[in-house]
């Protein structure tokens, strides 16, 4: 809106699912790019600019994350919280996008202020049209302050 | 002349109805008393019960004994006025009536309590200003069939009597039977209180063992304490589970035997419970003789009095030990179980997800003819089919693990690696990986099959994190540290932060979302391991430096 590149933050562990969301994302050109990370600690220290991530040229804060819960070594909903308590990090717009379908899961990611929670549709259509409905509603529609 | 009811006393009036009077006064002395009053005033007399049995008669009249009470008939009429003719009449009053055989009778009720069992009566007699009516008599004779001559002959023969004399006489008799009736209740109550007394002295006795017995038989601790918590009794449950002597208990010496931890949750309980006047209930642990601590139902029961103030406490202690473990072991199951559906559910639908999304995205490149990607997207989905089957497969494996170990036997673990590698073979090669394996390892007691397992999904953790280590390595061997055989697989991988040395271990838990496997290999170790007896777990000095994985095995023999 502003000119500024849009970059969305994905965090996904299971490759195959990261590959089908990046290649939708793609073909409808929601955002300029998308960095990809494959555990929760490396989304946190991409959010943080730590290690690998420091050069924010490279690694710009992100307009929306979107993050799956069950993650290698920090769980999502543990960067979540972590996210939601951080100031600077809070407005970030934070869409949980699971496999699991868990009341409970859900009840806690919005407990820990998650902005949208979606699971992944299992019928591929349905995938690519949530994949494009949500990064236009997140990036495009979705109005921010900065 | 009404006189004092004996019902007016303090006595407690009692159930007097199973006595008759024949049952409370002393027929005999009544007897020569009573002679002694019918030689000294000439009057006839009776103490009658309320069945109409005569128990003490004195100066009796011809015409009575020998006519009246002599004919069938007119003695029906003897009777009924001793009993109907003579009801009613209010204790330490005295009525007098003609009976039905017409001549003059008194009476004066016997009571005993607020009962009336008997009465005193005196006659029969004439009065000294009336005429005998002798028609009435005659024809009395004839319907009765007595002898006309000698029944008036026995009539005349009745003494005749001045009426003040009689009622001066009466009056006596009267009080006589209050004196009776009174002393007799006393006797009875007094009697009936000494037996009362000792029924309850004995029951109380009988209560008493029967408690101590109960007490004792019970397989709880049983206790009493004072409304203070200063304790008056233990049966030898106590004793025998705490070591402690009934002198060392009494008073404050219960608290000893409580967990230092559970002192204070002990207390507020007790101050809570004596505040609410309610019941005590608490669990915590006791120290046994041995000094191991067990847990323990502790629950007391204030006696309050009528006022609503404790007197006492009578509490149990029951042991729930087995109860809390099997319920923090169902607790953990029950974690465990909800985990691993929930994971289930999540990994099997992982898969079908890349499968789906594949095979769509598939389905447009070849619409579009784009070809470039699409060996690619094939081998993603068979990857995908083949993660499902790999899952399935070890879940399989999984549940059987603590239902099913065979009986264990005596195995080399030489030979055991030996056979490892060899199914291994394939997976090495590809890597270019060598196992050492140390010789002259011991033999260990196990089942074969699950260690087997246990030393494959080692070795292949090793061989799915040795990273891009330019000279891997992969050891098997054995070392002993405080007596204790400690078997171990060494590689010099990329090793594991010490964050995370327990949760590996966990079901479904990956540290790497890109290496192989399912995340259920080391919980199957685990799980192979604790069925035998035995720990695991891993050392690695972080990231880069190699892990060494070691366990323990029970049976492990030299």
């Amino acid at each position: 809106m502003n000119g500024e590149p849009l970059t969305i933050l994905l965090v996904e562990d299971n490759p195959d699912h990261a590959e089908l969301i990046m290649r939708n994302m793609e073909e409808f050109q929601v955002a300029n790019s998308i960095n990809h990370v494959k555990d929760g600690q490396a989304a946190l220290d991409y959010l943080h600019g730590r290690g690998k991530y420091a050069d924010r040229k490279q690694f710009p804060m992100p307009h929306l994350m979107l993050l799956d819960l069950r993650l290698p070594k920090v769980d999502g909903l543990d960067v979540l919280k972590e996210v939601k308590n951080d100031e600077a990090l809070r407005a970030l717009p934070v869409v949980i996008l699971t496999t699991s379908d868990a009341e409970r899961d859900m009840a806690m990611a919005y407990e820990y202020h998650a902005n949208s929670y979606v699971t992944k549709p299992v019928n591929f259509a349905d995938f690519s049209k949530l994949l494009k409905d949500m990064g236009f509603y997140w990036l495009a529609w979705n109005r921010r302050p900065w | 002349m009404p006189q004092k009811n004996i019902q007016d006393d303090d006595a407690t009036p009692l159930a007097f109805e199973n006595i008759d009077l024949s049952d409370v006064i002393d027929a005999p002395a009544l007897q020569e008393m009573m002679d002694d009053y019918f030689t000294l005033t000439g009057f006839a007399f009776a103490i009658v019960d309320m069945k109409g049995e005569v128990l003490v008669k004195g100066g009796w009249q011809d015409i009575c004994v020998k006519f009246h009470r002599a004919q069938p008939e007119s003695c029906r009429f003897c009777h009924e006025s001793d009993t109907s003719l003579s009801s009613g009449v209010a204790p330490g009053v005295f009525k007098t009536y003609r009976c039905k055989n017409n001549m003059w009778d008194i009476a004066t009720p016997i009571m005993l309590g607020d009962r009336h069992v008997g009465n005193i009566f005196m006659g029969q007699l004439m009065f000294d200003d009336e005429e005998p009516d002798y028609e009435l008599f005659r024809a009395q004779a004839r319907r009765f069939g007595y002898d006309e001559t000698a029944y008036i002959a026995a009539l005349d023969r009745v003494p005749r009597y001045n009426r003040e004399l009689v009622n001066t006489a009466m009056s006596f008799c009267s009080k006589l039977a209050q004196v009776i009736s009174k002393s007799n209740y006393n006797n009875i109550v007094l009697a009936q209180t000494l037996t009362e007394r000792k029924l309850a002295e004995d029951a109380l006795r009988e209560s008493e063992s029967e408690f101590r017995s109960l007490a004792e038989a019970m397989p709880q601790i049983v206790w009493i304490t004072r409304s203070d918590g200063w304790n008056i009794f233990f049966n030898q449950q106590w004793m025998d589970y705490t070591g402690l002597t009934l002198e060392e208990s009494y008073g404050n010496g219960w608290i000893k035997p409580f967990h230092p931890d559970d002192q204070q949750r002990a207390w507020d309980a007790w101050q809570k419970a004596v505040q609410n006047n309610g019941v005590y209930s608490l669990e915590c642990r006791l120290r046994r003789a041995d000094g191991v601590y067990k847990w323990w139902l502790v629950r007391g029961v204030p006696v309050l009095d009528a006022k609503g103030t404790i007197l006492k406490w009578f509490g149990t202690c029951t042991d729930i030990d087995e109860l809390k473990h099997n319920e923090d072991n169902l607790q953990a199951k029950n974690a465990e179980l909800e985990r691993f559906t929930y994971t289930v559910s999540h990994d099997l639908k992982s898969p079908i997800i890349t499968i789906k999304g594949f095979t769509g995205s598939l389905e447009k490149d070849l619409a579009k003819g784009n070809y470039e990607r699409m060996t690619k997207d094939l081998k993603r989905v068979s990857d995908a089919a083949d993660r499902m089957n790999d899952l399935l497969r070890d879940l399989l494996e999984l549940s059987t693990i603590g239902r099913i170990i065979k009986t264990p036997e005596q195995v080399d673990m030489n030979l055991l690696a030996a056979d490892v590698l060899a199914q291994l073979a394939g997976p090495l090669m590809n890597r270019n990986l060598t196992v050492a394996v140390q010789p002259g390892l011991p033999e260990v007691l196990c089942d074969r099959r699950r260690m087997a397992e246990v030393l494959q999904n080692l070795i292949e953790n090793a061989v799915n994190y040795m990273g891009d280590q330019a000279e891997p390595r992969i050891e098997f061997g054995m070392r002993e540290e405080a007596g204790e055989n400690i078997f171990f697989v060494q590689d010099n991988g990329i090793g594991i932060d010490e964050k995370y040395h327990r949760i590996i271990f966990g079901l479904f838990n990956k540290l790497n979302a890109e290496s192989g496997g399912t995340g259920i290999g080391l919980a199957l170790v685990k799980r192979i391991i604790e069925v035998h007896g035995g720990r695991v777990w891993v050392v690695s000095e972080g990231e880069g430096l190699g892990s060494r994985f070691c366990f323990t095995i029970k049976g492990a023999t030299k």
